[in-house]
């Protein structure tokens, strides 16, 4: 958890906490309004059935107060309506009580109220039930009348609540639909990552050799620099290897001039020297194919040539025919259709064309080539119908310049080089007898790099 | 086989066997034309790949030596450019740049044969004489391979029965690569480059319906499709 964190997590995680507490502010700010407005609707209707109660009130000579029943709502007048009037008159002597015949016997529990004041509470009914009670207190003739209009607040209680449950549900679809559509947008947004997460493995396969830059802005610049900085390393190992060969062709020449000029005649009397000079040269023009062997090998470019069997083995089969055209050989390839390998095109060439080239010598009609690709390994066997190696020998065929037999040319070299190419993809060489043609056979196994992301190579 | 033994210096017309090289190191160059001469060709020698390239065209060799790493242009390119018009010449590349990569190269860019350098003189001249005595039909005037003989003026070929049968201009001119190259393996690609003109867009399939009408028309063995490699004329197979 500590070592780094997804933006994805952390964008979705910001997103729903925001629009969570947004909902939930609106929810409550849109509760208490509808409460507000509620109390504020019926203060207003409760005012007026006041001053309606006030206009219809008559005092008599002895400060006795009535009220002409007829002349109120007929919803005062249904026993435990929830509309309910309590008028009292308070000063000298008894206070007078006046209630409307809804209330039946019980009698509103009311805080006493200065004159002249107006003031809005909460009581509890005659069953038990919520009122909002409004109480307006008028001088009069020297004594107080406190006028009470109440009204049962449990209808309206309810539906509000079931608004407000209404607007829980529509909040939280909302929250989870705008969740939804941001994880979706989140989603969309992180793709471009995931492009250049697969093209970084496709280029460490070497299928492709530039990371695509229709990426959005914001990657564009990264991409273009991981492009500009793949660029500049290939160009780099473009130029040293340039370097390296042109150096090692240019020394070849004069090498296989001085190996012609040691025959001139004038060394004839000196055979000695003429067999020590051979000697040299010999090393010379080893020593440089082996430096421009490892040099190949040991800087692969990133975007190095897939090595695909049936094509490349087709081309060099074709190109060993040609050149052994009077040797009638019959090759047979066993690859499955469209197998690619992650090893170098040129490295596998070198490899197989050493052994193809050995097998061509010693084969008398047939030769085979099978590729076997398993998950960590691949297997690759070259045999042919040859005289084959006594297994003493075996153990001899990949030093340098040890040949089997003399008489067929070649400097004995072509199995020590497929011998460091196989170390160097740290895989094993072994030598037999082929089991249905009868000749010698060299089976590879080379372990598979890993196909997809993971792994790092360098 | 229809000629002579491999030792064979001299043309049918009876001059010498000439051996053009197109090599830029002089004296290297030098040494290959006394050994080349002594066994008894003729040899003419160029060191820069533009008049290697003309010399090609202008007299008939009956082999080319050609190194690759030339001063002016590769070598490969002066092989590509004298295939793309129709030179015929056999030619064996001998360089330095010999991994099998560049073989392969070299090979499917028309060459005959391949030598690595160093070398062996022995081995050059063993490999030179194999390529004119493989090719030696084409210095016949009349081609002529393993009892099949091409008719040029009559667009046909003969059979070892003395049966004629008359080709189409595209298998007479296909029948003609085979003919010139017995025992090469010709891509589809090379037929292509071989039939038509340069940087035509040619679909590689009708190559093989070509192949077929020339196994229906002279017998379906002569022909052997080798899968990934290419088309081979075998006429020897059949007997």
């Amino acid at each position: 958890m500590i070592q780094g964190y997804s933006i994805r997590h952390r964008l979705t995680l910001t997103i729903t906490l925001s629009l969570t507490i947004m909902l939930l502010l609106f929810w409550g700010v849109v509760s208490r309004a509808i409460q507000e407005l509620t109390a504020n609707y019926l203060e207003t209707r409760m005012d007026l059935e006041i001053s309606s109660i006030l206009a219809e009130l008559s005092l008599d000579d002895t400060d006795t107060i009535g009220l002409d029943d007829k002349r109120v709502d007929a919803l005062f007048h249904f026993a435990f309506s929830g509309y309910y009037y309590q008028i009292t008159l308070q000063g000298q002597g008894a206070p007078q009580l006046l209630r409307s015949p809804s209330l039946g016997s019980f009698t509103l529990t009311l805080p006493s109220l200065p004159t002249g004041n107006k003031a809005r509470i909460f009581t509890k009914g005659p069953r038990d039930e919520n009122l909002l009670t409004l109480l307006r207190s008028i001088p009069l003739r020297e004594k107080k009348l406190t006028v009470a209009v109440a009204e049962d607040l449990t209808p309206i209680e309810k539906s509000i609540n079931d608004f407000q449950l209404l607007y829980s549900m529509i909040s939280l679809a909302f929250l989870l639909l705008l969740g939804l559509i941001h994880v979706i947008a989140v989603h969309r947004a992180m793709r471009p990552l995931q492009q250049i997460q697969h093209d970084v493995a496709q280029l460490e396969m070497g299928q492709i050799s530039r990371l695509r830059d229709d990426v959005p802005e914001e990657l564009k610049r990264v991409v273009g620099q991981i492009n500009r900085l793949l660029l500049r390393m290939e160009q780099r190992l473009v130029r040293s290897r340039s370097i390296i060969t042109n150096l090692s062709h240019a020394m070849k020449t004069p090498i296989a001039t001085l190996t012609q000029l040691i025959q001139h005649p004038a060394l004839d009397a000196e055979v000695g020297v003429r067999a020590d000079l051979d000697n040299r040269l010999l090393l010379l023009n080893e020593l440089i194919e082996q430096q421009l062997r490892r040099a190949r090998l040991a800087d692969q470019p990133l975007s190095g040539a897939l090595f695909c069997p049936e094509h490349s083995l087709g081309a060099l089969i074709r190109t060993l025919k040609n050149i052994n055209f009077q040797k009638n050989v019959d090759v047979e390839l066993d690859v499955s259709p469209g197998l690619s390998l992650p090893f170098d095109h040129e490295e596998m060439m070198e490899m197989l064309g050493n052994l193809l080239d050995n097998a061509f010598k010693w084969a008398r009609t047939k030769i085979s080539v099978t590729f076997e690709e398993l998950a960590m390994h691949t297997h690759i066997w070259v045999e042919d119908d040859g005289p084959g190696v006594k297994p003493e020998e075996m153990e001899y065929l990949t030093q340098r310049g040890v040949r089997c037999d003399e008489t067929t040319p070649g400097h004995g070299l072509g199995l020590a080089i497929v011998r460091e190419i196989v170390d160097h993809y740290s895989g094993s060489m072994q030598f037999g007898r082929s089991s249905t043609l009868g000749g010698f056979r060299v089976q590879l196994t080379l372990p598979t790099p890993h196909r997809m992301g993971g792994r790092d190579f360098y | 086989m229809m000629t002579g033994g491999g030792d064979r210096l001299f043309s049918t017309t009876g001059d010498r066997m000439r051996i053009l090289i197109v090599e830029d190191d002089q004296v290297l160059a030098n040494q290959l034309k006394q050994k080349l001469e002594k066994a008894h060709f003729a040899v003419d020698m160029v060191h820069d790949a533009l008049s290697g390239e003309s010399m090609g065209y202008e007299t008939s060799y009956h082999a080319v030596i050609l190194d690759l790493g030339l001063p002016g242009r590769s070598g490969l390119t002066v092989l590509k450019n004298w295939r793309k018009r129709r030179n015929i010449v056999p030619v064996i590349i001998l360089t330095a740049r010999n991994t099998w990569q560049e073989r392969v190269e070299g090979i499917d860019a028309g060459a005959d044969d391949y030598l690595g350098k160093p070398f062996h003189i022995e081995e050059l001249l063993a490999r030179v004489k194999a390529l004119i005595h493989r090719f030696s039909a084409r210095s016949q005037g009349v081609l002529a391979v393993e009892g099949f003989i091409l008719d040029e003026n009559r667009q046909c070929v003969q059979k070892a029965d003395g049966h004629e049968i008359p080709l189409t201009d595209m298998e007479f001119r296909m029948m003609r690569v085979f003919m010139l190259s017995p025992g090469r393996i010709h891509s589809k690609e090379a037929l292509i480059r071989a039939l038509y003109d340069v940087d035509k867009e040619v679909d590689p399939n009708i190559i093989e319906v070509y192949v077929n009408h020339l196994r229906k028309k002279l017998g379906k063995e002569l022909f052997r499709t080798l899968r990934w490699q290419g088309y081979l004329f075998a006429p020897g197979a059949t007997a």
